[in-house]
C-alpha cells in the first residue's frame, strides 16, 4: 500500500461565520486554525448522506502510516456536480486539503482534491472565470 | 434553451429610497476574488451613511459594478456573495464628492467556512441552473385557469435580505447559539429544518405536485414533504404542534397564498433563529414565466421578531433534475462535536 506524506499547517485565522445550508456547522466540527494537506491511498469510500467520507492511508513525516477520514459533501449534491460513487475508488492515490476536526482526531473536511487521474476540484472552483 | 443562467450580462440599479440627482456622483470598479479571478453577479449595496438611503446592484459578466446618481457624502460599501466562498465585505466610509466619479476596486477574501466540496449553496445553485433546459414559454395554467405550479423548483436566495428586527430574547439566544457553533441545532440530530425550504443540503429543491384541492411539495430532506390544503378548510383549533406546521392555501388573483401555523417551538429558522408556537409563515408564490417563480416569504413570531420579516426569494424551474433519496446518517461528525 502506498502511503505518502502529511503536512499539518497551523495558521492564525480568525473568522467564524455560519453558512445557512450546511447539514452541520463547519465551525462546530472542523477547526479553521488547523489546515491539513495530505496525500495517500484510498482505503474506503462511504457514499452516503448527508456527507460522503473518503478514508486515506497517509504517511506522516515520522514514517508512520495513519488512516484519515475526509469529509466531502452529500452524494446528492455531488452527483449533480458530476461525481459518482466511483469517482474516488479504493486504491486511488489522491491529494486533499481541508481542515482538521476540533477533537484532534484524524478527520478533516475536503476543501480541494486532486483525483487519481489528475483532475482537480475545489469548493471554490466554479465561480472564477 | 437556457433562460435562467445566473451569468447572463446584466446590471440592475435599484434606488430603494432615493432618486437619482442631477449632479449625482458615481462609484464604479471591479470585484475580484482572493486569487484575482473576477467575481460576477455579486450582490452589492452602497449605503449613504448620513441618511441611511441605500442602492443595490450586482456585478456584471466582467466583474464590474457601478452606482450612479448618488448624492455626495460618506458611503458604506458591502458585498455579500451567497454561499461560503467569500467572506462578506464591508468598507466605510468611502467619501464621494458632489458630481464626482470614484473608482473603487474590491478584492474579496476567501471564505473559510464550509468550503467543503459539494457543500456550497451558491456554487451548487449556479451549477444546477447552468445545466437546465428551460423552454422560453409563458406560465402554464390548470383547467380552472389558475397558474399551474407543478414542477421541480430550485430555490434561490434573497440577494438583498432585510435584517430581521429581533426581540431582545431572540437576539441574545442567537448570540449564544453562535458562540456554541450551533451544536444544539435540530439539524445536527437529523431533525427537520424549518420552512420555507426544509432541506438539509444544497442545492435546495421543492417538487410541486399540483391538484385543485391539494398541493404537495416534496423535498430532499426531513420530513420530505408538505401538504397544502386548497379545499377551503381552516387551521385546526387545537393543532398538535409540529415541525412543519399545518398549511392551507388559496388564490389571490394569480398568487398562491399559503398560510402555515401550528408549529412546535423546537425548530430553528435558518441556522440560528428560535421560534415559538406562535410562529406564523405566509408564502406568496407567483409563477411569472414557465421557468420562473417569485416567492415572497413573511415570517411572524412575537417572541422572536419585533415586526414581520419579509423576504423575496427567486425560484427557478429545474426540469432536468429529479429528487434523490435522502436519509440522514450523522454519527460520523457528531462524535467530533464533543460536549
Amino acid at each position: 500500500m502506498i502511503a505518502k506524506r502529511l503536512v499539518l499547517l497551523m495558521t492564525m485565522l480568525v473568522s467564524v461565520a455560519i453558512p445557512a445550508w450546511a447539514h452541520h456547522s463547519f465551525s462546530a466540527v472542523f477547526d479553521v486554525d488547523s489546515p491539513v494537506e495530505a496525500n495517500g491511498t484510498v482505503t474506503k469510500v462511504e457514499w452516503r448522506n448527508p456527507h460522503a467520507w473518503i478514508y486515506v492511508d497517509v504517511e506522516g513525516e515520522d514514517g508512520i502510516v495513519v488512516n484519515w477520514a475526509f469529509e466531502i459533501g452529500s452524494p446528492n449534491g455531488l452527483r449533480r456536480r458530476g461525481w459518482s460513487r466511483n469517482t474516488v475508488k479504493v486504491g486511488d492515490v489522491i491529494s486533499v486539503s481541508g481542515y482538521r476536526a476540533r477533537d484532534g482526531s484524524n478527520r478533516a473536511n475536503v476543501a480541494s482534491i486532486t483525483l487519481a487521474d489528475g483532475r482537480q476540484m475545489t469548493g471554490n472552483s466554479s465561480r472564477y472565470k | 434553451m437556457k433562460n435562467n443562467s445566473p451569468n447572463v450580462l446584466f446590471l440592475i440599479l435599484l434606488a430603494t429610497t432615493a432618486v437619482a440627482q442631477d449632479q449625482g456622483g458615481r462609484f464604479n470598479g471591479e470585484v475580484t476574488g482572493p486569487f484575482d479571478g473576477l467575481v460576477v453577479d455579486a450582490p452589492m449595496r452602497a449605503t449613504h451613511i448620513a441618511s441611511g438611503d441605500s442602492w443595490q446592484t450586482r456585478t456584471d459578466d466582467e466583474g464590474r459594478y457601478e452606482f450612479d446618481g448618488l448624492p455626495a457624502g460618506g458611503y458604506r460599501l458591502q458585498v455579500r456573495v451567497h454561499g461560503a466562498e467569500y467572506r462578506p465585505y464591508k468598507f466605510e466610509p468611502v467619501e464621494l464628492q458632489k458630481g464626482s466619479e470614484l473608482k473603487f476596486d474590491i478584492q474579496l477574501e476567501q471564505g473559510h467556512q464550509l468550503n467543503t466540496i459539494g457543500d456550497d449553496f451558491g456554487i451548487a445553485t449556479a451549477q444546477i441552473l447552468a445545466q437546465q433546459d428551460v423552454p422560453d414559454l409563458p406560465r402554464p395554467t390548470t383547467a380552472d385557469g389558475k397558474p399551474n405550479l407543478a414542477g421541480m423548483w430550485l430555490y434561490g436566495q434573497d440577494l438583498f435580505p432585510p435584517a430581521p428586527k429581533l426581540t431582545e430574547w431572540a437576539a441574545k439566544l442567537i448570540e449564544e447559539r453562535n458562540k456554541n457553533h450551533f451544536i444544539e441545532s435540530p439539524r445536527f440530530r437529523c431533525l427537520p429544518t424549518s420552512l420555507p425550504i426544509p432541506t438539509h443540503t444544497p442545492p435546495v429543491f421543492g417538487k410541486f405536485l399540483h391538484t385543485p384541492e391539494l398541493i404537495v411539495i416534496l423535498y430532499e430532506g426531513i420530513l420530505g414533504y408538505r401538504q397544502i390544503f386548497m379545499d377551503g378548510r381552516g387551521h385546526p383549533e387545537e393543532p398538535d404542534p409540529s415541525w412543519l406546521g399545518h398549511s392551507i392555501g388559496w388564490w389571490e388573483d394569480d398568487v398562491l397564498v399559503v398560510d402555515t401555523t401550528g408549529f412546535n417551538d423546537r425548530g430553528w429558522t435558518g441556522s440560528s433563529h428560535p421560534r415559538s408556537e406562535e410562529f406564523h409563515v405566509i408564502e406568496r408564490y407567483r409563477r411569472t414565466r414557465y421557468g420562473d417563480m417569485d416567492l415572497e416569504l413573511t415570517i411572524e413570531d412575537p417572541a422572536v421578531y419585533e415586526e414581520p420579516w419579509v423576504r423575496q426569494m427567486p425560484m427557478y424551474l429545474a426540469p432536468n433534475e429529479i429528487l434523490f433519496e435522502f436519509v440522514c446518517e450523522n454519527e460520523k461528525w457528531l462524535s467530533s462535536v464533543g460536549d
